[in-house]
C-alpha cells in the first residue's frame, strides 16, 4: 500500500537504479555539491568576485601545508609569497618561509548578504590579511580563482535550470496546441518550429544577442542570455511532443474529459501533457548541459556575462592565449568544472531514461 | 415531455470522398426521468448517436442533416463555447471500459472533483466532502479508500461505478451510458443496473442507454428505440416492443437473446 503513495512516473525503481548505480550516485552528488557551492557561493569562497590585488597577478596556486620546517605537525597553514621579476620581466614567485599564515575557519573577510538578505562578512574559510589565500591559484588581476569558480558556477549551473524550465514550458505548450488540436493549428505551429530548428543554432545566437544593447547592467544580460538560449531549444522538443500528443488526444480518457465540458486548455494541461512527463523528464536532464555549453560559448567569445562578474565560460576566456597556458595552466580549471557538470547531467539523465522508460529498458533482461 | 428530441438526423463519413451513411434519418425521442435504450447491432450507428447528442463526433463525421433538442435548444446550432455549458453540467457520458475512460496517471478523486471545481463554485473542503457524498451515492462503501485509489486499483465494477459518480457529479440531466455494463460479470451487471434505477427515481435523472442486450432492455428500460444500419427500425415502450415485435430486426435479436 505504501507504494500507491507515490506518483505513477517515480516508482521506487526510479531511486532504486540510482542506488544501483554507484556511478550515477556520485554524479548526483557531486551536482548537488555543485549547486550548494553555487547557491552558498558567499559563505564558502574565501573572497569575493572582485576582490583583487595585482600583486598576485597569475600567483600559482598555493600548497596548505601541515608540517613546519623541523617537520612536525602544526595546524595548516600557507607560506607569504614574495615576487621577483626575472631577466625576461617576467613574474615569479617565491615562498616566503618567513611569513607563514594559518588557515583558519570562519575569518573575518569581504562583507556581503548572505542569500541577499542578511549582511555578513565571515568566510567559510581562509586566511589573515595581510596573507592571501589562492587555493587554485589567481587570474590576470590577481583575483582568487577558487572564489571566480565558486560564484561562476551561480551563474552557469542556474542558467541550464532557467533555461530549460522557459523552454520546456513554451515546447510543451506549443507542442501540445499543435497536437491536440492538430488541423491548420499544427501546420502552422510545426512550420514555426521548423524555421528555428532551420537555422543553425550558433548563428542564431549571435543574431539574437546583438539585438541586445550594449549599455544592459549585468542582470539584464543575465536575462537575456537565459531568454535568447531558450529561444532557440523550444522548437524540437514541440515538434516530438506533438507527435505524442497526437496519439495520446485519440485515447479514450480524453473523449470522456471533454464529455465532462472541460475546456480544451485544461485538458491539454492537465490531461495530454502529464503524459509526456517520462520523455520530458529525460529531455529535461539531457538538455541542460546545452545551455550549460552555449553560455560557456557565448561569454568564451566575450558576449555573454561580462567581467568582472564571473562564469565558468567567461572564467575560460582567459585562457585563449598560448603564452597564459603555458605559464599559468590554472586558469583552465573552469573548463574542468564545465566538463564535470555537463557529464554529470548526462548520467543522471541516461540513467533516469533506464528507470523512466521501459522502452529503451535493455538490460533488465539479462 | 422529450428531454432529447432527435430529428431526421444523418451522419456520414468522410463527406465528400467516397461518402458513407453512417445513421441515416434517424428520429427519436428521449423523455425526461426515464431509461430508454438505444438497441441494435454493431455497427447499426448506435454510439455515434450517443456522440452526436454530446456533440462529439470524431473528425471523420459528419452530421449533414437533422436537429438535435435538449430542452427545446437546437444542440447542433450552438456555437462551441455554450456548448460547455451543456457538457458534464446538463448532460454527461459513461462509457463501456472506465479504466480508459479515468486518466490513469490521476486519483479518482480528483479526476471527479476536476468536474466539480470546472461546473461548480464549491471550495476545494466542499468539493472534497462531494466527492465522498457522489461515492456513496453510487452505493461504494468505502468512499475514502476509492477516492485515493487510481483507476487500475479498482475492479471493474467499483470502477464503472465511480465512472458514474463523476457523471452524476454536476447533476446533469442526460446520461448517454455507452454499453456500461458489457465488460462486466452478470451479478455486478445486475447491481449497476439497480444503480441505473436507483439514480433515476431519487435524482430524476435521464437515461439514455446504448446496448446490444436485450436481457438488460427488458430488466431496466422504459423505452426502446431499434436502430439497424443506421435506421430507426421500431421504437416505443418497452413491453409493447418486446411482446410483440413488428419489425424482422427486432424479432432477429429476440430470438438470437433466447
Amino acid at each position: 500500500m505504501n507504494k500507491d503513495k507515490q506518483s505513477l512516473a517515480l516508482q521506487p525503481g526510479g531511486l532504486r537504479s540510482f542506488r544501483k548505480n554507484p556511478w550515477a550516485a556520485c554524479c548526483l552528488i557531486l551536482l548537488g555539491v555543485f549547486y550548494a557551492g553555487a547557491l552558498l557561493a558567499d559563505l564558502v569562497s574565501p573572497y569575493s568576485y572582485q576582490n583583487e590585488d595585482r600583486n598576485y597577478s597569475y600567483c600559482p596556486p598555493m600548497t596548505i601545508h601541515v608540517l613546519d620546517e623541523q617537520g612536525r605537525l602544526t595546524r595548516p597553514f600557507v607560506y607569504g609569497v614574495t615576487i621577483t621579476f626575472d631577466e625576461y620581466h617576467k613574474r615569479t614567485y617565491a615562498i616566503n618561509p618567513e611569513e607563514k599564515y594559518p588557515l583558519k575557519f570562519w575569518v573575518q573577510g569581504d562583507s556581503y548578504q548572505f542569500l541577499g538578505l542578511i549582511p555578513a562578512s565571515r568566510h567559510l574559510f581562509g586566511v589573515d590579511a595581510p596573507g592571501r589565500l589562492m587555493l587554485w591559484g589567481a587570474d590576470a588581476r590577481g583575483r582568487d580563482l577558487f572564489s571566480r569558480i565558486v560564484y561562476g558556477g551561480r551563474v552557469s549551473l542556474s542558467i541550464g535550470l532557467l533555461g530549460v524550465a522557459i523552454s520546456f514550458s513554451i515546447g510543451l505548450l506549443v507542442g501540445g496546441i499543435a497536437g491536440y488540436y492538430g488541423g491548420r493549428i499544427d501546420d502552422i505551429l510545426m512550420r514555426i518550429c521548423e524555421m528555428f530548428m532551420m537555422i543553425p543554432g550558433f548563428y542564431l545566437l549571435l543574431a539574437l544577442r546583438a539585438m541586445v544593447p550594449a549599455d544592459f547592467n549585468s542582470v539584464q544580460v543575465y536575462f537575456s542570455i537565459v531568454v535568447i538560449l531558450s529561444f532557440i531549444g523550444w522548437a524540437s522538443l514541440a515538434r516530438i511532443i506533438r507527435g505524442m500528443c497526437l496519439s495520446i488526444r485519440e485515447r479514450e480518457f480524453v473523449l470522456a474529459a471533454k464529455v465532462m465540458g472541460l475546456s480544451d486548455f485544461r485538458i491539454i494541461v492537465r490531461h495530454i501533457l502529464p503524459h509526456t512527463l517520462s520523455y520530458s523528464i529525460i529531455a529535461i536532464m539531457l538538455s541542460i548541459p546545452g545551455y550549460i555549453l552555449a553560455e560557456s560559448a557565448l561569454s568564451l567569445i566575450g558576449l555573454g556575462i561580462q567581467d568582472p562578474y564571473a562564469s565558468w565560460g567567461n572564467l575560460l576566456s582567459e585562457a585563449m592565449g598560448i603564452i597564459q597556458i603555458n605559464f599559468s595552466p590554472w586558469i583552465l580549471l573552469p573548463g574542468f568544472f564545465i566538463f564535470l557538470a555537463v557529464m554529470c547531467f548526462n548520467v543522471i539523465g541516461d540513467t533516469l531514461r533506464d528507470c523512466l522508460d521501459p522502452h529503451f529498458r535493455v538490460d533488465d533482461t539479462m | 415531455m422529450a428531454l432529447v428530441d432527435i430529428q431526421n438526423l444523418t451522419i456520414d463519413a468522410n463527406p465528400g470522398q467516397g461518402c458513407k451513411t453512417i445513421v441515416n434519418h434517424v428520429s427519436f425521442a428521449v423523455p425526461e426521468q426515464n431509461i430508454t435504450a438505444l438497441v441494435g447491432g454493431s455497427g447499426s450507428g448506435k454510439t455515434t448517436t450517443g456522440l452526436a447528442i454530446m456533440r462529439l463526433l470524431s473528425p471523420g463525421l459528419r452530421v449533414v442533416s437533422g436537429r438535435i433538442y435538449f430542452e427545446g435548444q437546437d444542440l447542433l446550432s450552438l456555437p462551441k463555447e455554450a456548448l460547455r455549458g451543456y457538457r458534464g453540467k446538463q448532460m454527461a457520458m459513461v462509457f463501456q471500459e472506465p479504466l480508459y475512460a479515468f486518466n490513469p496517471v490521476f486519483r479518482i478523486g480528483s479526476q471527479i472533483e476536476e468536474v466539480l471545481q470546472f461546473h461548480t463554485g464549491l471550495t476545494k473542503g466542499r468539493r472534497q466532502e462531494r466527492v465522498e457524498e457522489l461515492l456513496r451515492q453510487v452505493e461504494i462503501r468505502d468512499p475514502g479508500r476509492v477516492a485515493q485509489s487510481y483507476p487500475y486499483q479498482l475492479s471493474g465494477g467499483l470502477r464503472q461505478r465511480a465512472m458514474l459518480a463523476q457523471a452524476i457529479a454536476a447533476s446533469p440531466k442526460l446520461v448517454i451510458a455507452d454499453e456500461p455494463t458489457s465488460n462486466l460479470d452478470v451479478t455486478v451487471q445486475a447491481r449497476i443496473l439497480m444503480l441505473f434505477k436507483k439514480l433515476r427515481d431519487e435524482l430524476g435523472l435521464t437515461v439514455l442507454i446504448i446496448t446490444h442486450d436485450l436481457g438488460l432492455v427488458r430488466s431496466l428500460a422504459d423505452h426502446i428505440v431499434v436502430l439497424c444500419s443506421g435506421e430507426v427500425v421500431e421504437g416505443g415502450p418497452v413491453g409493447e416492443v418486446l411482446q410483440h415485435p413488428r419489425h424482422s430486426y427486432t424479432q432477429q435479436l429476440l430470438e438470437a437473446a433466447k
